[in-house]
């Protein structure tokens, strides 16, 4: 986790590009009604919208995968920033610290919609496009904030099965890749504020930035599913953040 | 960029520091010595939305003093407590709505935003910093949590409505909201000063209240108020800055200080390396 304080982003993963070549598919079994709601919501919803977007495991144009993953990213980065400001709210009335999840949840959002525009580098959506993201966020910003308010290990669950049909999505993506069938994005170098976000080498490609993108929904599965399970007594781990730029230094007193 | 330079000239004197180590965002601290006197200014209005604004403010605030006892040459500690707790607890709320909103906004328009989710989102957790900090000193009981709730839900639904509508005239709302924090937290000091309030007169500070706002070994609640009417003086003028820009301007970059909490530091000469601010 590192965060740069020349920048107003806050802390975000970097990684390096041996360590995110595989990323396992996991799934976690459903335990009790309420996993096996939010299970079958997003595998419903997802079969729905492969059948209307032409989704195709074997092959797909690069248009249509540019449009995919640029609407789900819209999507994606409306759970994280409606947890966090839900428990926010929650934290000032109920007058109890929080244990850190709200800054999870809130970086979560910032990284969804970093997602957005490192794609947004190679398709900019027009007018007809944009109203479809915006009225698809109306529905969804709704019913996540009432499902939130109702159940916040509901959303957490649904986020965490989200995030494992992304990490298989994305995995898709990079096979096609490979195989050739993506000359274009294949060719074309990360952006450069992609390889400033990630750390990435100079001579990064579109390849790279996915593997970083992907390696990113699978910590937010993680952290997902974990925050459904946390008892509230629990304290949340946190991660180490190193400063850009910085090597460590230890300061003594007399300093 | 020349508009930006002109709002961090208008801020008290201050540094943003960010403990890696911590979850929190990165927060202004000062030397006590140049928050001692903070103006209590106050923008003209201008316009009929600024009108607006400023008569809610003032509507508000008189039927709050009113029903809360409020008087200004002498409240107890308890009455004291009672107003800012709850007060607090309802400025946490701007700050994250307008980021959200933003957040949301920028997601269905594509648009980037240009550093000012981040900016309210800080400010919305700087408010709840100042919440828990005072909430050493008191504990609620269920009945004054309940009206928190109530305030919440209402000014919450309220801010988020117009906040879609109108952003700017939520943010003047704020700025002349937090012209009357900075007031009162002026009334405040000068209550303890002049020994109205002996019980805080000498009142040590909190350990989270040192760590958060660096303050030495030796800080007093007094200095903590300080620090606190001091970030209320930075929003009053940020939100007051946001309206007023014409055309929507990045956020104006300001060095970070990295502090290591590890060998507590206690002024600023124990910081970690200065980062070079980037000129945009």
């Amino acid at each position: 986790m590192v965060i740069d304080p020349k920048r107003h982003l806050m802390a975000h993963p970097i990684y390096q590009l041996g360590d995110i070549q595989d990323i396992k598919q996991t799934h976690r079994q459903t335990d009790g009604i309420r996993d096996k709601m939010a299970l079958y919501s997003v595998r419903g919803i997802r079969r729905v919208f492969d059948m209307l977007t032409g989704y195709n495991q074997d092959r797909m144009s690069e248009r249509l995968w540019l449009n995919r993953v640029i609407f789900l990213e819209t999507i994606a980065g409306v759970p994280g920033m409606c947890g966090g400001m839900t428990i926010h709210l929650k934290s000032l009335r109920s007058l109890k610290p929080d244990r850190g999840m709200i800054h999870y949840l809130l970086e979560e959002a910032e990284n969804e919609r970093t997602h957005l525009f490192l794609f947004m580098n190679f398709k900019k959506p027009n007018s007809l496009f944009k109203l479809l993201i915006a009225m698809t966020q109306g529905v969804f910003w709704n019913f996540y904030f009432l499902c939130y308010l109702m159940s916040p290990k509901f959303c957490h669950r649904l986020v965490g099965y989200l995030e494992e049909e992304a990490v298989y999505t994305y995995t898709i993506l990079l096979k096609q890749i490979d195989q050739g069938f993506l000359p274009e994005l294949e060719k074309s170098d990360a952006p450069k504020i992609a390889k400033e976000y990630y750390d990435l080498p100079e001579d990064a490609k579109f390849r790279d930035m996915v593997l970083a993108i992907r390696a990113d929904e699978s910590i937010h599965r993680e952290f997902n599913h974990y925050f459904a399970e946390l008892r509230p007594e629990e304290e949340i781990e946190e991660l180490d953040i190193t400063v850009m730029g910085q090597e460590t230094k230890n300061i003594t007193q007399t300093d | 960029m020349s508009s930006a330079k002109k709002l961090l000239e208008q801020l008290p004197k201050h540094k943003m520091i960010l403990d890696p180590k911590s979850y929190r965002m990165a927060h202004p601290v000062y030397s006590l010595k140049d928050i001692e006197t903070i103006a209590v200014t106050h923008r003209k209005p201008e316009n009929f939305r600024d009108k607006f604004a400023l008569n809610l403010i003032r509507i508000m605030r008189s039927s709050f003093d009113f029903v809360t006892g409020y008087n200004e040459k002498k409240m107890t500690t308890s009455q004291w407590l009672n107003r800012v707790v709850f007060l607090e607890t309802v400025a946490g709320v701007p700050g994250m709505v307008g980021g959200m909103t933003r957040h949301l906004k920028s997601l269905r328009t594509l648009k980037p935003d240009h550093g000012w989710i981040h900016n309210l989102l800080e400010e919305a957790e700087n408010e709840r910093t100042h919440l828990f900090i005072f909430l050493d000193l008191k504990q609620p009981k269920w009945m004054f949590k309940t009206m928190i709730a109530m305030a919440q839900g209402v000014f919450y639904n309220l801010y988020f409505l117009s906040y879609l509508v109108a952003p700017k005239y939520c943010h003047r709302f704020v700025g002349y909201l937090e012209e009357e924090a900075v007031h009162t937290y002026t009334v405040l000091l000068r209550q303890i000063d002049d020994g109205s309030l002996p019980e805080w007169k000498n009142m040590p500070a909190t350990q989270m209240a040192k760590e958060y706002y660096n303050l030495p070994e030796d800080a007093t609640l007094r200095d903590v108020i300080l620090s606190i009417r001091a970030d209320e003086s930075i929003h009053r003028e940020v939100n007051h800055y946001v309206t007023d820009q014409q055309v929507e301007e990045p956020v104006e970059s300001e060095e970070v200080y990295i502090v290591n909490r590890k060998y507590n530091s206690g002024d600023f000469g124990h910081e970690h390396r200065l980062i070079q601010d980037i000129t945009k």
